[in-house]
């Protein structure tokens, strides 16, 4: 008698059993009840093929929902559109990479600008962009914007996802960009403008987004799990010549660079920062080597002074410095877990 | 909406992956989870914390179909949690379909000659192979599922007689099939 671990073995079986028990319908049921039930299911598709057909292309379909904007923490943020033409209706969405666009389809004049936490704009400039057609996607679904003015934009190399309201996102080729916001969305809170730490690094493949699990926030990536490139941070600073030495720099740089880098994490400045712990982990292809730094901080917290803990992760990629940065107030060996799964994840594109 | 596109808005790390979840397979999530546990908050609790699970699996893993591996971590869970909550309950249909199981499982004395788990899930896809679509839907819906008899009559269109009927035969079929592989729990 051991049904505990009849039960346990039970529950590894494959998921095509499970499927099947989920997905069984009866052949037993009544017969007359099965035809009256197919006339039904038939009036059914043409009743609601009549009446939604039209809402899903129609000038009065869905819209797609607006990107989630967390109010506490974006006091404005940087939007654009197409001025007039068949893609003034587009949302813009996220960068999309370089080998997916196809040919120019038009230049267009954009107007770009701040807008504050209801969405309304704050100032405007007029730029100069031209639209791409995206390989695979017809130009009525989706298209790509690149901008040919720089505006406040820290680069014009990217290629954006823009897309028509009514779009249908389930048979594109990629995945789809519309929710979040895109390079230009360069952050601002109460403790300035975050010099464009949201970019997408060099490469244009990259994508953060800050995710709440419980209490912690986890600086999530999208494809290639690289948060950003240190040098856009760092500006004006001089980083240290070996990847090793950067985890201590980091604690010891009191001024532009410590604020920069801690405030694009935290947006707040901690009083002090103690490096704990470094390690070394590689990813699980054996391509790429990770320096893990564990923090200590201290920050001015609304009840008295509160201690955080961090984990980051540097990698040296062809002498360009990244960092993924995780804080943890709680639950700390799970996040570390979660995150380091992660960034074994981590392959080379 | 369907699962690919669930699973992209995991990937996007979008909270509105866990809402359209639970808008799709949320019902059946809470109905095996409060089988094992006979209680509706810890029913709650656990398919919540399986919403975690797949929101922390996710990526990097792209399940399909998603739904089963949501149950099984639903599943996972509340037997964790039923463990936890044994000494204080034991009254809820999964204790029911576990206690029909003890008659066709044998005990073992010697702990060495112990099948591991992996094995015996191993032999438990054979048994079920070897039945009918019919009866595998029953013995799974019975032993995984912990759904009651009058449920599984429903979905397979059968009286709740005949579905007790076919689990007894199933049973006796099952300690068969592990007496001849000499299998010991």
């Amino acid at each position: 008698m051991n049904t505990k671990k009849f039960s346990d073995a039970l529950g590894n079986i494959d998921e095509g059993y499970i499927d099947e028990a989920i997905s069984y319908k009866s052949k037993r049921k009544n017969n007359f009840w099965l035809k009256l039930g197919s006339v039904a299911a038939c009036l059914a598709v043409v009743l609601t093929a009549g009446i939604t057909l039209p809402a899903l292309f129609g000038e009065d379909g869905p819209t797609p929902p607006r990107p989630p904007i967390d109010e506490n923490v974006i006091e404005k943020y940087y939007d654009y559109g197409v001025d007039g033409g068949p893609f003034s209706v587009y949302t813009g969405g996220n960068v999309i990479m370089p080998d997916k666009i196809g040919n120019v389809i038009e230049s267009v004049t954009v107007t770009a600008g701040w807008k504050n936490a209801d969405g309304e704009w704050l100032n405007t400039e007029n730029l100069k962009a031209q639209i791409y057609s995206i390989e695979g996607v017809s130009s009525s679904t989706a298209a790509a914007l690149k901008f040919i003015d720089k505006g406040e934009a820290v680069t014009t190399s990217h290629y954006y996802v823009i897309t028509h309201p009514n779009a249908q996102y389930n048979g594109m080729l990629f995945p789809d960009y519309k929710a979040q916001n895109p390079v230009r969305y360069l952050e601002e809170t109460s403790m300035g403008k975050a010099n464009g730490w949201q970019d997408f690094g060099t490469k244009g493949e990259i994508r953060t987004i800050t995710v709440p699990i419980g209490s912690t926030y986890v600086y999530q990536m999208y494809s290639y799990y690289i948060r950003n490139d240190l040098s856009h941070i760092y500006a004006d600073e001089e980083l240290p010549d070996k990847l090793e030495d950067l985890p201590r720099w980091l604690t010891d740089t009191m001024t532009v660079g410590r604020r920069s880098f801690w405030y694009s994490m935290g947006g707040r400045l901690p009083k002090s920062i103690t490096l704990e712990a470094t390690s070394n982990i590689t990813s699980e292809d054996g391509g790429t080597q990770f320096i893990k730094a564990e923090y200590k901080t201290i920050i001015d917290g609304n009840n008295g002074e509160k201690e955080e803990s961090w984990v980051i992760y540097f990698m040296d990629e062809n002498g360009v410095y990244s960092a993924y940065a995780v804080v943890t107030n709680d639950d700390f060996d799970f996040v570390k877990a979660y995150t380091e799964s992660i960034v074994k994840s981590y392959k080379q594109k | 909406m369907n699962d690919e596109r669930i699973i992209e808005l995991f990937f996007e790390r979008s909270e509105e992956a866990i809402s359209e979840l639970d808008k799709k397979y949320g019902r059946v999530c809470h109905a095996v989870s409060y089988n094992i546990l006979n209680d509706i908050r810890d029913a709650e609790e656990c398919v919540n914390d399986a919403y975690l699970g797949t929101w922390n699996a996710i990526p990097p893993a792209r399940p399909n179909p998603l739904i089963t591996f949501v149950l099984k971590i639903v599943r996972n869970i509340s037997l964790k949690r039923y463990e936890q909550n044994t000494a204080l309950k034991r009254n809820s249909r999964y204790d029911a379909s576990m206690e029909e199981l003890e008659d066709c499982l044998f005990s073992s004395s010697n702990v060495e000659e112990e099948i591991t788990k992996m094995e015996l899930t191993g032999i438990i896809e054979s048994f079920l192979d070897s039945l009918s679509k019919e009866n595998r839907v029953i013995f799974l819906r019975r032993y995984w599922f912990s759904d009651t008899y009058e449920e599984i009559a429903k979905t397979v269109g059968l009286t709740e007689k005949n579905v007790s009927v076919r689990l007894t035969r199933l049973r006796k079929e099952l300690r068969k099939y592990l007496m001849e592989r000499e299998v010991l729990l």
